[in-house]
Protein backbone atom coordinates (compact mmCIF):
# COMPACT_ATOMS: atom_id res chain seq x y z
CA UNK A 1 0.00 0.00 0.00
CA UNK A 2 2.63 2.42 0.66
CA UNK A 3 4.39 1.37 -2.38
CA UNK A 4 1.64 3.64 -3.99
CA UNK A 5 2.74 7.09 -2.77
CA UNK A 6 5.44 8.35 -5.05
CA UNK A 7 8.43 8.65 -2.44
CA UNK A 8 10.01 11.71 -4.08
CA UNK A 9 6.39 13.77 -3.58
CA UNK A 10 3.95 13.19 -0.89
CA UNK A 11 6.17 12.12 2.25
CA UNK A 12 8.60 15.33 1.64
CA UNK A 13 5.69 17.79 0.92
CA UNK A 14 3.65 17.08 3.52
CA UNK A 15 6.21 17.82 6.67
CA UNK A 16 7.26 20.78 4.36
CA UNK A 17 4.05 22.20 4.26
CA UNK A 18 3.38 22.20 7.97
CA UNK A 19 7.06 23.72 8.99
CA UNK A 20 6.06 26.41 6.41
CA UNK A 21 2.37 26.65 8.18
CA UNK A 22 3.80 26.49 11.68
CA UNK A 23 6.14 29.51 10.89
CA UNK A 24 3.30 31.97 9.34
CA UNK A 25 1.41 31.19 12.58
CA UNK A 26 4.29 32.26 14.50
CA UNK A 27 4.83 35.06 11.94
CA UNK A 28 1.56 36.57 11.70
CA UNK A 29 -0.86 37.41 14.11
CA UNK A 30 -3.37 38.15 11.88
CA UNK A 31 -5.29 35.12 12.38
CA UNK A 32 -8.62 35.61 13.64
CA UNK A 33 -10.46 32.84 15.13
CA UNK A 34 -13.78 34.86 16.40
CA UNK A 35 -14.92 37.99 17.41
CA UNK A 36 -15.52 36.53 20.72
CA UNK A 37 -12.07 35.30 21.11
CA UNK A 38 -10.05 36.29 24.27
CA UNK A 39 -6.33 35.92 23.04
CA UNK A 40 -4.07 38.17 25.20
CA UNK A 41 -0.31 39.43 25.12
CA UNK A 42 0.46 39.46 27.96
CA UNK A 43 0.51 43.49 28.61
CA UNK A 44 -3.10 43.02 27.51
CA UNK A 45 -3.84 40.82 31.16
CA UNK A 46 -4.71 42.12 34.50
CA UNK A 47 -4.70 45.79 33.64
CA UNK A 48 -6.64 47.30 36.83
CA UNK A 49 -4.48 44.92 39.22
CA UNK A 50 -1.29 45.93 37.90
CA UNK A 51 -2.11 49.70 37.46
CA UNK A 52 -3.62 49.58 41.22
CA UNK A 53 -0.25 48.27 42.31
CA UNK A 54 1.30 51.29 40.33
CA UNK A 55 -0.38 53.79 41.64
CA UNK A 56 -0.31 52.40 45.31
CA UNK A 57 3.65 52.22 44.70
CA UNK A 58 3.92 56.00 43.58
CA UNK A 59 4.47 56.65 47.31
CA UNK A 60 1.79 59.44 47.88
CA UNK A 61 1.29 60.76 50.85
CA UNK A 62 -1.87 62.32 52.41
CA UNK A 63 -0.56 65.74 52.36
CA UNK A 64 0.61 65.83 48.35
CA UNK A 65 -1.65 67.25 45.96
CA UNK A 66 -3.17 64.06 43.83
CA UNK A 67 -4.15 64.94 40.42
CA UNK A 68 -6.37 62.15 38.56
CA UNK A 69 -7.79 62.17 34.90
CA UNK A 70 -11.75 60.66 34.60
CA UNK A 71 -13.06 60.04 31.25
CA UNK A 72 -15.61 57.62 29.78
CA UNK A 73 -17.17 56.00 27.01
CA UNK A 74 -14.92 55.46 24.71
CA UNK A 75 -16.41 52.82 23.15
CA UNK A 76 -15.61 52.85 19.21
CA UNK A 77 -14.34 56.26 18.69
CA UNK A 78 -11.18 55.42 18.08
CA UNK A 79 -9.48 58.98 16.54
CA UNK A 80 -11.18 60.88 19.54
CA UNK A 81 -9.19 58.23 21.62
CA UNK A 82 -6.05 58.28 20.30
CA UNK A 83 -6.18 62.44 20.28
CA UNK A 84 -7.27 62.48 24.15
CA UNK A 85 -4.45 59.85 24.98
CA UNK A 86 -1.87 62.01 23.20
CA UNK A 87 -3.43 65.39 24.91
CA UNK A 88 -2.95 63.46 28.62
CA UNK A 89 0.50 62.39 27.75
CA UNK A 90 1.93 65.78 26.95
CA UNK A 91 -0.56 68.40 28.73
CA UNK A 92 -1.31 66.68 32.42
CA UNK A 93 0.64 65.95 35.03
CA UNK A 94 -2.04 63.62 36.61
CA UNK A 95 -1.11 60.95 38.38
CA UNK A 96 -3.49 58.37 37.15
CA UNK A 97 -6.20 58.28 34.59
CA UNK A 98 -9.54 56.52 35.65
CA UNK A 99 -12.58 55.28 32.82
CA UNK A 100 -15.94 55.63 33.56
CA UNK A 101 -16.78 52.55 30.97
CA UNK A 102 -17.75 51.25 27.80
CA UNK A 103 -14.65 51.01 26.28
CA UNK A 104 -15.78 49.00 23.58
CA UNK A 105 -18.86 48.96 22.10
CA UNK A 106 -19.64 44.97 21.37
CA UNK A 107 -17.33 43.70 24.43
CA UNK A 108 -14.92 42.28 21.94
CA UNK A 109 -11.38 41.35 23.85
CA UNK A 110 -10.15 42.89 19.86
CA UNK A 111 -11.79 46.23 20.34
CA UNK A 112 -9.99 46.79 24.43
CA UNK A 113 -7.02 45.76 22.65
CA UNK A 114 -6.89 49.06 20.12
CA UNK A 115 -8.18 51.20 23.82
CA UNK A 116 -5.33 49.45 25.54
CA UNK A 117 -2.59 50.47 22.77
CA UNK A 118 -3.55 54.23 22.79
CA UNK A 119 -4.01 54.17 27.01
CA UNK A 120 -0.71 52.51 27.87
CA UNK A 121 1.08 55.50 26.26
CA UNK A 122 -0.19 58.42 28.34
CA UNK A 123 3.25 57.78 30.86
CA UNK A 124 0.60 56.97 34.24
CA UNK A 125 -1.56 54.14 34.90
CA UNK A 126 -4.86 53.87 33.92
CA UNK A 127 -7.82 51.78 36.00
CA UNK A 128 -11.02 51.16 33.94
CA UNK A 129 -14.90 50.09 35.59
CA UNK A 130 -16.91 47.93 33.43
CA UNK A 131 -19.87 49.51 31.03
CA UNK A 132 -23.19 47.46 29.89
CA UNK A 133 -20.97 47.22 26.05
CA UNK A 134 -18.08 45.92 27.98
CA UNK A 135 -20.24 43.38 29.16
CA UNK A 136 -22.38 42.32 26.17
CA UNK A 137 -21.41 39.55 23.80
CA UNK A 138 -18.43 37.78 25.16
CA UNK A 139 -17.11 40.77 27.41
CA UNK A 140 -17.50 39.44 30.55
CA UNK A 141 -14.79 36.91 29.80
CA UNK A 142 -12.45 39.67 27.79
CA UNK A 143 -13.07 42.48 30.66
CA UNK A 144 -12.14 39.65 33.63
CA UNK A 145 -9.30 38.38 31.73
CA UNK A 146 -8.01 41.79 30.28
CA UNK A 147 -8.38 44.07 33.49
CA UNK A 148 -9.80 42.18 36.52
CA UNK A 149 -12.45 41.77 38.91
CA UNK A 150 -15.57 43.75 38.27
CA UNK A 151 -15.87 45.85 41.87
CA UNK A 152 -12.38 46.51 43.31
CA UNK A 153 -10.88 49.44 45.31
CA UNK A 154 -8.00 51.26 45.79
CA UNK A 155 -6.24 53.95 48.39
CA UNK A 156 -3.66 56.52 47.34
CA UNK A 157 -2.93 59.60 49.77
CA UNK A 158 -6.03 60.29 51.55
CA UNK A 159 -8.41 59.39 49.14
CA UNK A 160 -10.33 55.99 48.16
CA UNK A 161 -11.00 55.11 45.08
CA UNK A 162 -13.74 51.88 44.60
CA UNK A 163 -15.07 50.70 41.35
CA UNK A 164 -18.09 49.58 41.42
CA UNK A 165 -20.24 47.50 38.83
CA UNK A 166 -23.70 48.67 37.81
CA UNK A 167 -24.71 47.19 34.55
CA UNK A 168 -28.01 45.71 36.30
CA UNK A 169 -29.74 44.35 32.88
CA UNK A 170 -26.24 42.72 31.57
CA UNK A 171 -25.36 40.76 34.96
CA UNK A 172 -28.97 39.66 35.42
CA UNK A 173 -30.01 41.92 37.74
CA UNK A 174 -27.15 40.80 40.26
CA UNK A 175 -25.48 43.81 40.03
CA UNK A 176 -24.46 46.69 41.66
CA UNK A 177 -23.55 44.90 44.75
CA UNK A 178 -24.29 47.01 47.51
CA UNK A 179 -23.44 45.18 50.30
CA UNK A 180 -19.94 45.09 49.08
CA UNK A 181 -20.19 48.89 48.69
CA UNK A 182 -20.95 49.31 52.13
CA UNK A 183 -18.42 47.01 53.33
CA UNK A 184 -15.90 49.03 50.94
CA UNK A 185 -17.24 52.39 52.89
CA UNK A 186 -17.10 51.48 56.00
CA UNK A 187 -13.57 50.27 55.53
CA UNK A 188 -12.91 54.00 54.07
CA UNK A 189 -13.54 55.68 57.03
CA UNK A 190 -10.18 56.29 57.86
CA UNK A 191 -9.74 58.86 54.27
CA UNK A 192 -10.76 62.30 53.91
CA UNK A 193 -12.00 61.44 50.55
CA UNK A 194 -14.11 59.21 48.85
CA UNK A 195 -14.66 58.86 45.43
CA UNK A 196 -17.40 55.75 44.15
CA UNK A 197 -16.70 55.03 40.28
CA UNK A 198 -19.39 53.30 38.56
CA UNK A 199 -20.52 53.43 34.94
CA UNK A 200 -24.09 53.12 34.89
CA UNK A 201 -25.52 56.31 37.56
CA UNK A 202 -28.69 55.43 39.71
CA UNK A 203 -31.16 58.10 37.94
CA UNK A 204 -30.58 55.93 34.61
CA UNK A 205 -33.68 52.93 34.64
CA UNK A 206 -31.05 50.95 33.69
CA UNK A 207 -29.25 50.60 37.03
CA UNK A 208 -32.28 49.00 38.26
CA UNK A 209 -34.68 50.88 39.94
CA UNK A 210 -35.00 48.77 43.42
CA UNK A 211 -31.21 49.20 43.67
CA UNK A 212 -30.82 53.20 43.14
CA UNK A 213 -32.78 54.31 46.91
CA UNK A 214 -30.37 51.90 48.81
CA UNK A 215 -27.32 53.67 46.62
CA UNK A 216 -28.31 57.29 47.25
CA UNK A 217 -29.06 56.37 50.61
CA UNK A 218 -25.51 54.68 51.14
CA UNK A 219 -23.84 57.72 49.14
CA UNK A 220 -25.26 60.08 51.44
CA UNK A 221 -24.79 58.00 54.69
CA UNK A 222 -20.94 57.54 54.03
CA UNK A 223 -20.67 60.72 53.26
CA UNK A 224 -19.18 60.35 50.22
CA UNK A 225 -16.91 63.04 47.68
CA UNK A 226 -17.93 62.48 44.41
CA UNK A 227 -20.70 59.80 43.17
CA UNK A 228 -18.42 59.52 39.31
CA UNK A 229 -20.67 58.39 36.39
CA UNK A 230 -20.58 57.94 32.24
CA UNK A 231 -23.05 56.46 30.11
CA UNK A 232 -25.23 58.85 29.20
CA UNK A 233 -22.43 60.80 26.71
CA UNK A 234 -22.86 64.12 27.98
CA UNK A 235 -21.28 66.43 31.00
CA UNK A 236 -23.72 66.68 33.68
CA UNK A 237 -23.18 67.74 37.63
CA UNK A 238 -25.96 67.82 39.77
CA UNK A 239 -26.97 66.96 43.79
CA UNK A 240 -29.59 64.32 44.21
CA UNK A 241 -31.04 62.89 47.30
CA UNK A 242 -29.51 65.00 50.02
CA UNK A 243 -28.92 67.97 48.28
CA UNK A 244 -24.82 67.60 49.23
CA UNK A 245 -22.88 64.76 47.64
CA UNK A 246 -22.19 66.10 44.03
CA UNK A 247 -22.81 63.13 41.21
CA UNK A 248 -20.89 63.88 37.95
CA UNK A 249 -21.57 62.28 34.98
CA UNK A 250 -18.61 62.64 32.15
CA UNK A 251 -19.01 62.85 28.19
CA UNK A 252 -17.99 60.71 26.28
CA UNK A 253 -15.07 60.60 24.10
CA UNK A 254 -16.57 61.54 21.06
CA UNK A 255 -17.44 65.07 23.23
CA UNK A 256 -13.43 66.12 23.48
CA UNK A 257 -13.76 66.55 26.64
CA UNK A 258 -12.07 65.06 30.24
CA UNK A 259 -12.23 65.83 33.65
CA UNK A 260 -8.94 66.35 35.90
CA UNK A 261 -9.31 66.83 39.61
CA UNK A 262 -7.23 68.03 42.32
CA UNK A 263 -7.28 66.36 45.59
CA UNK A 264 -5.28 69.12 48.59
CA UNK A 265 -6.27 67.72 51.88
CA UNK A 266 -10.07 67.52 51.33
CA UNK A 267 -10.08 70.26 48.86
CA UNK A 268 -11.67 68.69 45.84
CA UNK A 269 -11.78 70.79 42.69
CA UNK A 270 -12.26 69.61 38.95
CA UNK A 271 -11.73 70.91 35.25
CA UNK A 272 -12.92 70.16 32.41
CA UNK A 273 -10.52 69.73 29.32
CA UNK A 274 -11.03 70.35 25.77
CA UNK A 275 -8.81 68.69 23.62
CA UNK B 1 -3.38 25.61 22.45
CA UNK B 2 0.45 25.96 21.54
CA UNK B 3 2.09 26.20 18.04
CA UNK B 4 3.35 22.50 18.07
CA UNK B 5 -0.52 21.51 18.55
CA UNK B 6 -1.67 23.78 15.86
CA UNK B 7 1.01 22.28 13.48
CA UNK B 8 0.30 18.59 14.96
CA UNK B 9 -3.78 19.75 13.82
CA UNK B 10 -2.49 20.65 10.80
CA UNK B 11 -0.83 18.21 9.95
CA UNK B 12 -4.02 16.20 9.89
CA UNK B 13 -5.07 17.79 7.05
CA UNK B 14 -2.75 15.62 5.10
CA UNK B 15 -5.16 12.97 6.47
CA UNK B 16 -7.57 12.45 3.37
CA UNK B 17 -5.08 12.37 1.00
CA UNK B 18 -2.86 9.26 2.34
CA UNK B 19 -6.16 7.85 2.89
CA UNK B 20 -7.02 8.07 -0.46
CA UNK B 21 -5.05 5.29 -1.26
CA UNK B 22 -6.74 3.09 1.51
CA UNK B 23 -10.31 3.06 -0.17
CA UNK B 24 -12.18 0.03 -2.08
CA UNK B 25 -13.62 0.79 -4.68
CA UNK B 26 -17.06 0.56 -3.52
CA UNK B 27 -17.41 3.71 -2.66
CA UNK B 28 -16.76 5.01 -6.24
CA UNK B 29 -19.04 2.28 -7.80
CA UNK B 30 -22.41 3.64 -6.22
CA UNK B 31 -24.33 6.49 -6.85
CA UNK B 32 -23.64 9.46 -3.93
CA UNK B 33 -27.19 10.22 -2.64
CA UNK B 34 -28.33 13.63 -2.37
CA UNK B 35 -27.68 14.40 1.31
CA UNK B 36 -23.84 12.80 0.87
CA UNK B 37 -21.39 15.90 0.44
CA UNK B 38 -19.45 16.39 -2.61
CA UNK B 39 -16.53 17.27 -0.58
CA UNK B 40 -14.77 17.90 3.10
CA UNK B 41 -13.32 21.42 4.39
CA UNK B 42 -11.29 22.34 6.86
CA UNK B 43 -10.21 25.62 7.66
CA UNK B 44 -8.15 27.48 9.94
CA UNK B 45 -8.75 30.46 11.69
CA UNK B 46 -11.19 33.32 9.51
CA UNK B 47 -13.89 34.02 12.60
CA UNK B 48 -15.65 30.65 12.26
CA UNK B 49 -13.39 28.76 14.43
CA UNK B 50 -9.33 28.59 15.43
CA UNK B 51 -10.36 24.88 13.31
CA UNK B 52 -13.59 24.41 11.65
CA UNK B 53 -14.69 21.31 9.45
CA UNK B 54 -17.70 21.34 7.23
CA UNK B 55 -19.94 18.59 4.40
CA UNK B 56 -19.59 20.15 1.53
CA UNK B 57 -22.01 20.72 -1.14
CA UNK B 58 -21.25 21.93 -4.86
CA UNK B 59 -23.70 23.77 -7.31
CA UNK B 60 -23.84 25.14 -10.49
CA UNK B 61 -20.67 23.01 -12.16
CA UNK B 62 -18.96 24.36 -8.56
CA UNK B 63 -19.67 27.74 -8.98
CA UNK B 64 -21.47 27.88 -5.86
CA UNK B 65 -20.78 25.93 -2.82
CA UNK B 66 -22.62 25.59 0.30
CA UNK B 67 -20.46 24.24 3.70
CA UNK B 68 -21.76 23.29 7.23
CA UNK B 69 -19.09 24.43 9.65
CA UNK B 70 -18.55 23.16 13.19
CA UNK B 71 -16.00 25.26 14.99
CA UNK B 72 -13.81 24.97 17.77
CA UNK B 73 -12.36 28.09 19.34
CA UNK B 74 -10.13 26.78 22.68
CA UNK B 75 -10.33 28.72 26.05
CA UNK B 76 -7.19 30.92 25.45
CA UNK B 77 -8.04 33.54 28.40
CA UNK B 78 -11.37 33.42 28.46
CA UNK B 79 -13.05 31.33 30.85
CA UNK B 80 -14.51 28.68 28.45
CA UNK B 81 -14.03 27.55 25.08
CA UNK B 82 -16.74 28.59 21.58
CA UNK B 83 -18.60 25.98 19.73
CA UNK B 84 -20.03 27.49 16.98
CA UNK B 85 -21.74 26.37 13.57
CA UNK B 86 -21.42 28.57 10.88
CA UNK B 87 -22.96 27.90 7.16
CA UNK B 88 -21.17 29.67 4.25
CA UNK B 89 -21.92 29.76 0.66
CA UNK B 90 -18.98 30.71 -1.57
CA UNK B 91 -19.30 31.68 -4.90
CA UNK B 92 -16.23 31.75 -7.35
CA UNK B 93 -16.86 33.87 -10.52
CA UNK B 94 -14.13 32.85 -12.39
CA UNK B 95 -13.30 29.22 -14.01
CA UNK B 96 -10.01 27.55 -12.58
CA UNK B 97 -7.00 28.62 -14.53
CA UNK B 98 -4.89 25.85 -15.60
CA UNK B 99 -1.41 25.92 -14.38
CA UNK B 100 1.28 23.09 -15.02
CA UNK B 101 0.87 19.54 -14.35
CA UNK B 102 -2.24 18.51 -12.66
CA UNK B 103 -2.75 22.21 -10.88
CA UNK B 104 -5.03 24.61 -11.57
CA UNK B 105 -5.95 28.23 -9.92
CA UNK B 106 -9.25 29.42 -8.64
CA UNK B 107 -8.43 33.16 -9.04
CA UNK B 108 -11.32 34.07 -6.69
CA UNK B 109 -13.43 32.60 -3.95
CA UNK B 110 -16.23 34.85 -2.08
CA UNK B 111 -17.52 34.00 1.30
CA UNK B 112 -20.32 34.78 3.03
CA UNK B 113 -21.09 33.09 6.44
CA UNK B 114 -23.71 32.85 9.51
CA UNK B 115 -22.24 31.84 12.96
CA UNK B 116 -24.24 30.85 15.77
CA UNK B 117 -22.65 30.43 18.75
CA UNK B 118 -23.88 27.97 21.41
CA UNK B 119 -23.90 29.50 24.79
CA UNK B 120 -25.88 30.87 26.85
CA UNK B 121 -24.56 34.13 26.99
CA UNK B 122 -24.78 34.66 23.27
CA UNK B 123 -28.41 35.19 23.31
CA UNK B 124 -30.67 35.68 20.43
CA UNK B 125 -33.00 37.74 22.38
CA UNK B 126 -32.18 40.36 24.51
CA UNK B 127 -33.84 40.75 28.07
CA UNK B 128 -36.76 42.01 28.53
CA UNK B 129 -35.66 44.37 30.94
CA UNK B 130 -34.16 47.07 28.35
CA UNK B 131 -35.91 50.47 28.26
CA UNK B 132 -36.09 49.75 24.60
CA UNK B 133 -36.58 47.26 22.19
CA UNK B 134 -33.23 48.76 19.74
CA UNK B 135 -30.97 49.60 23.39
CA UNK B 136 -28.44 47.19 21.40
CA UNK B 137 -29.27 47.08 17.65
CA UNK B 138 -27.21 42.98 16.49
CA UNK B 139 -27.84 39.86 17.59
CA UNK B 140 -25.11 37.99 19.66
CA UNK B 141 -25.52 34.89 19.13
CA UNK B 142 -25.26 35.27 15.18
CA UNK B 143 -22.51 36.50 13.49
CA UNK B 144 -22.14 37.14 9.58
CA UNK B 145 -19.04 36.95 8.08
CA UNK B 146 -17.16 37.79 4.54
CA UNK B 147 -14.42 36.44 2.44
CA UNK B 148 -12.20 36.99 -0.16
CA UNK B 149 -9.25 34.82 -1.64
CA UNK B 150 -8.15 32.36 -4.31
CA UNK B 151 -7.47 28.89 -4.19
CA UNK B 152 -4.81 26.55 -5.77
CA UNK B 153 -6.28 23.05 -6.40
CA UNK B 154 -4.85 19.85 -7.31
CA UNK B 155 -6.66 16.91 -9.31
CA UNK B 156 -5.95 13.68 -8.06
CA UNK B 157 -6.91 11.02 -10.95
CA UNK B 158 -5.10 8.14 -9.24
CA UNK B 159 -7.19 8.42 -6.63
CA UNK B 160 -10.06 6.53 -6.50
CA UNK B 161 -12.22 8.47 -3.49
CA UNK B 162 -10.96 11.43 -3.80
CA UNK B 163 -11.23 13.57 -7.58
CA UNK B 164 -8.98 16.44 -5.82
CA UNK B 165 -7.83 18.95 -3.46
CA UNK B 166 -8.03 22.68 -2.95
CA UNK B 167 -5.95 25.06 -0.98
CA UNK B 168 -7.37 28.26 -0.31
CA UNK B 169 -6.14 31.17 1.35
CA UNK B 170 -8.60 34.10 2.24
CA UNK B 171 -9.14 37.74 3.94
CA UNK B 172 -11.92 37.85 6.33
CA UNK B 173 -14.32 40.36 8.22
CA UNK B 174 -16.96 40.38 10.22
CA UNK B 175 -20.30 42.71 10.74
CA UNK B 176 -19.27 44.36 13.84
CA UNK B 177 -15.88 45.57 12.99
CA UNK B 178 -17.36 46.64 9.73
CA UNK B 179 -19.87 48.87 11.61
CA UNK B 180 -17.22 50.08 14.05
CA UNK B 181 -14.80 51.43 10.85
CA UNK B 182 -17.86 52.88 9.43
CA UNK B 183 -18.45 54.51 12.08
CA UNK B 184 -14.69 55.77 13.06
CA UNK B 185 -12.65 56.31 9.59
CA UNK B 186 -9.80 56.09 11.89
CA UNK B 187 -9.64 52.00 11.78
CA UNK B 188 -7.49 50.95 9.12
CA UNK B 189 -8.29 48.34 6.62
CA UNK B 190 -5.62 45.85 8.06
CA UNK B 191 -7.48 46.37 11.91
CA UNK B 192 -10.74 45.12 10.44
CA UNK B 193 -9.28 42.23 8.57
CA UNK B 194 -7.57 39.26 9.31
CA UNK B 195 -6.09 35.79 7.19
CA UNK B 196 -7.76 32.42 7.20
CA UNK B 197 -6.18 28.80 5.15
CA UNK B 198 -8.63 26.21 4.26
CA UNK B 199 -8.04 22.28 2.73
CA UNK B 200 -10.79 21.46 0.70
CA UNK B 201 -10.76 17.63 -0.62
CA UNK B 202 -13.81 16.57 -3.21
CA UNK B 203 -15.12 13.37 -3.53
CA UNK B 204 -15.27 11.66 -6.82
Amino acid sequence: MLKKLSPRSRPATVPVLCLFLALLIQACDEFEYSPYEVRLEEDEKAINTRNIARIEALGISPEDTLRFVLTADLQGFYEENEAMAKHIRENQDSDFVLVGGDLTDFGLAKEFKLIHEDFKTIGVPYVAVIGNHDAVNNGHEAFLAMYGVFDTSFAVGNSKFILLNTNYIEFDKRVPDLDWLEKELKAAAGYENVFVLSHIPPQNYEFGEEKSGRYYQLISDYDVTYSLHGHNHNFDLYFPYDGKVPYMQTGAAEDREYIVFTVIGDEVSFERVMF
Amino acid sequence: MNLKTIALLLCLTAVPALASAQTTDISSATARKWYAPDAVTLQFAGNIGMLSIAPSYSFAQDRLNAELFYGYVPRFDAEEALHLFTLKGIYKPFRPVTLKGNFSLTPLRFGLGLSYYFRSQFSTNWSNAYPTSDYYWWTSSLRLTGSLGPALNYSLPGSQSFSGLSLYGEMNTYDLIVTSAFKDESLTTWEILSFSLGLRASFR
